[in-house]
């Protein structure tokens, strides 16, 4: 599989990154490295601020304290445009009902590299072909997007971003909703971009899944990093409980050879 | 992944847009024809309308006392026309004074009003977005029917944009009010603001009017071609370059707001200020329109969803489409509020509703066995 793009990849890293909403405190002094050709998991219970990080690495949200470097440089001091060429978004699902084709849809990640007022080129529509067979998506393009399955229109959601032709893809719950069979099959897919040298974020709520794709994670608990590095050695029973409150227990998984996790009930009262 | 394509209950009865969807597998594009085709449609309208009505006027003597005056206008002797087709003066002046004019005001109305409709429910994700959803036409209203009440009328259009002005600010403000922008918020606020707007227009009206400014303050509120001159036309042509045209060009980053805010804002585009400039774009539609012909309904809420299905939701195609449906539906509403009762009138904004709810339940019975 080709790479994601021409656009740097390579290690984000947050500096000192806070966010408030109104008086309330969401995110405090994140210091975090999210490297190149990986993929990583961001954990955290509810409310632990894994949605508002993710949206103020896109640039979608503005930090009140600290920023965000892309192999070093300041995401911030690039234009909208420009920043939107090295990095993409996909939201947690929003549930609508978008009249568009699929193709149509994927093509919604070309606007970063044309003027408002100009039409798609066939280079253009070449990438959105590109990009919907790189999700393994070919022939879907005439279909309407709400008439596919979830699985499915995660997957145009990420041909949207491969589109964006950017190093960096950031995911927020992107196995929300979605079958067994179709969370294995997005999360291999990420696993694949980042083979070809993407750096992916993906926000997750599964522990196991996680603990099987990811490899790296950060964990987030009440608006600060509470534990981050390789998976394997970060995600332990001790990290879970203190952060979940969750009596856990980590053992092989046979069939994968990666750690699974096994919860026992909430050990407070 | 599966495949397999379901099966959607439309599949035996094909509608129009099929036979496109069959040919874009092969990469075309000819949504993109479809302003071109409604482009014609609208000449054709305006043309074949211009004709009907009681006057006795064959397409033929208006086509040649068209010629006779741009002859006329060539050489500078303006009566030629009528000679040439043999029309009286009277005939003559309902074709250049009265139904021109009205034909003109009523398609860039449709436009305005179709336009508007198209990028609030883009702007908002809200299928039942149009002028009215956000307070526009209602303040619209309220700014014109205060002034014409006041007896002056010369300000009538700046009026009506004054008040769609204010109504959508205080819309998006009372939605701010309560968080971020979101379109959900918008919608209730709109609601508030289109209610409050209605109520003082009610009450303006009953305690001001009296004698015949009930019958021109209701022709008003049910929305009413039947005064349009040329100025009605400088006034909404002027609307619709210096507002719809804009919006025609920029259209397409419409689409990045398909998948919501953040979505939008990621793909680069900046989407406060993207919000306000096109919503104060339409808040300048509405508001000219409104000022001539008063509040016609459901233009901007059914015409986006009827031609959708024609062209695709994509902006860049939708739009214009949109513009120019909305154009030929007005001029044939008007058309037939002028002359299905004749000698009476109706005012058109009863035909587009009557015409409206209908193929809206419609639309909806369709988008449900679609899902």
């Amino acid at each position: 599989m080709s790479t994601a793009g021409q656009a740097a990849a390579g290690e984000l890293r947050t500096h000192g990154l806070a966010y408030s909403a109104g008086r309330r405190l969401i995110l405090s002094g994140i210091e975090c490295a999210l490297p190149g050709s990986a993929v990583t998991g961001l954990l955290g219970p509810n409310g632990a601020g894994k949605s508002s990080l993710l949206r103020l690495i896109a640039a979608v949200l503005k930090p009140t304290a600290g920023q965000v470097s892309l192999a070093g440089t300041d995401l911030r001091s690039l234009k909208r445009k420009a920043r939107a060429q090295h990095v993409a978004f996909v939201d947690q699902q929003v549930d609508a009902d978008v009249p568009l084709s699929v193709s149509d849809a994927v093509l919604v990640g070309r606007l970063p590299y044309r003027p408002a007022y100009a039409a798609e080129t066939s280079r253009d529509e070449f990438i959105v072909q590109r990009s919907l067979a790189q999700v393994g998506l070919e022939g879907f393009g005439a279909r309407r997007l709400d008439s596919l399955s979830g699985g499915e229109r995660q997957r145009v959601h990420i041909a949207r971003a491969l589109a964006q032709e950017t190093g960096v893809l950031l995911l927020d719950e992107p196995t929300n909703h979605l079958d067994l069979s179709a969370q294995a099959g997005v999360l291999g897919l990420l696993r694949g971009l980042a083979r070809g040298g993407s750096t992916v974020v993906a926000a997750l709520h599964d522990i196991n899944l996680t603990a099987a794709y990811c490899d790296h994670v950060v964990v987030l608990a009440g608006g600060r990093v509470v534990a981050s590095g390789e998976t394997a050695g970060t995600l332990t029973p001790e990290l879970i409980r203190s952060v979940y409150g969750v009596p856990a227990v980590r053992l092989d998984n046979p069939l994968t050879g990666r750690p699974v996790f096994a919860f026992g009930g909430t050990d407070q009262p | 992944m599966s495949l397999q394509h379901r099966t959607r209950p439309w599949d035996g009865a094909p509608p129009a847009g099929r036979p496109f969807a069959a040919v874009r597998r092969a990469g075309a594009r000819p949504a993109a024809l479809w302003p071109l085709a409604l482009g014609g449609v609208l000449a054709v309208s305006v043309v074949l309308a211009l004709t009907i009505g009681p006057a006795d006027i064959s397409p033929l003597q208006a086509a040649r006392s068209a010629a006779g005056r741009v002859a006329g206008a060539g050489t500078g002797t303006s009566p030629a026309g009528r000679d040439a087709a043999g029309l009286s003066s009277v005939q003559e002046a309902i074709l250049w004074q009265l139904r021109l004019p009205r034909l003109l005001t009523a398609a860039f109305v449709g436009a305005g009003l179709a336009l508007s409709g198209a990028v609030m429910q883009a702007l908002t994700r809200n299928p039942l977005a149009d002028p009215y959803l956000l307070g526009l036409s209602s303040g619209a209203s309220l700014g014109a029917v205060s002034v014409l009440l006041l007896g002056a009328a010369v300000v009538l259009p700046l009026a009506a944009f004054a008040g769609a002005m204010a109504a959508l600010v205080l819309t998006l403000t009372l939605a701010a009010a309560a968080g971020s922008i979101s379109p959900s918020r918008t919608v209730l606020a709109g609601l508030a603001v289109s209610s409050a707007a209605s109520a003082l227009t009610s009450f303006v009206i009953f305690f001001s009017a009296k004698g015949d400014s009930y019958r021109e303050v209701l022709n008003w509120l049910l929305g009413s071609l039947a005064g349009s001159t040329w100025t009605s036309v400088a006034i909404t042509a002027a609307a619709f370059l210096l507002a719809g045209v804009p919006i025609l060009l920029t259209g397409g980053l419409l689409d990045g707001f398909s998948f919501g805010d953040n979505a939008a804002g990621a793909l680069g585009l900046n989407v406060p200020v993207l919000r306000w400039v096109l919503l104060a774009g339409t808040a300048v539609l509405t508001g000219a329109m409104v000022s001539v012909s008063g509040s016609i309904g459901f233009v901007g809420l059914i015409l986006p969803h009827a031609v959708r299905l024609l062209t695709g939701a994509r902006h860049r195609v939708l739009l214009p489409a949109v513009a120019l449906a909305g154009a030929v539906f007005l001029v044939w509403a008007d058309t037939l509020a002028r002359t299905v009762f004749e000698p009476r009138e109706i005012p058109v904004g009863i035909v587009t509703a009557l015409i409206g709810a209908p193929v809206f339940a419609v639309l909806l019975w369709r988008r449900k066995t679609q899902t």
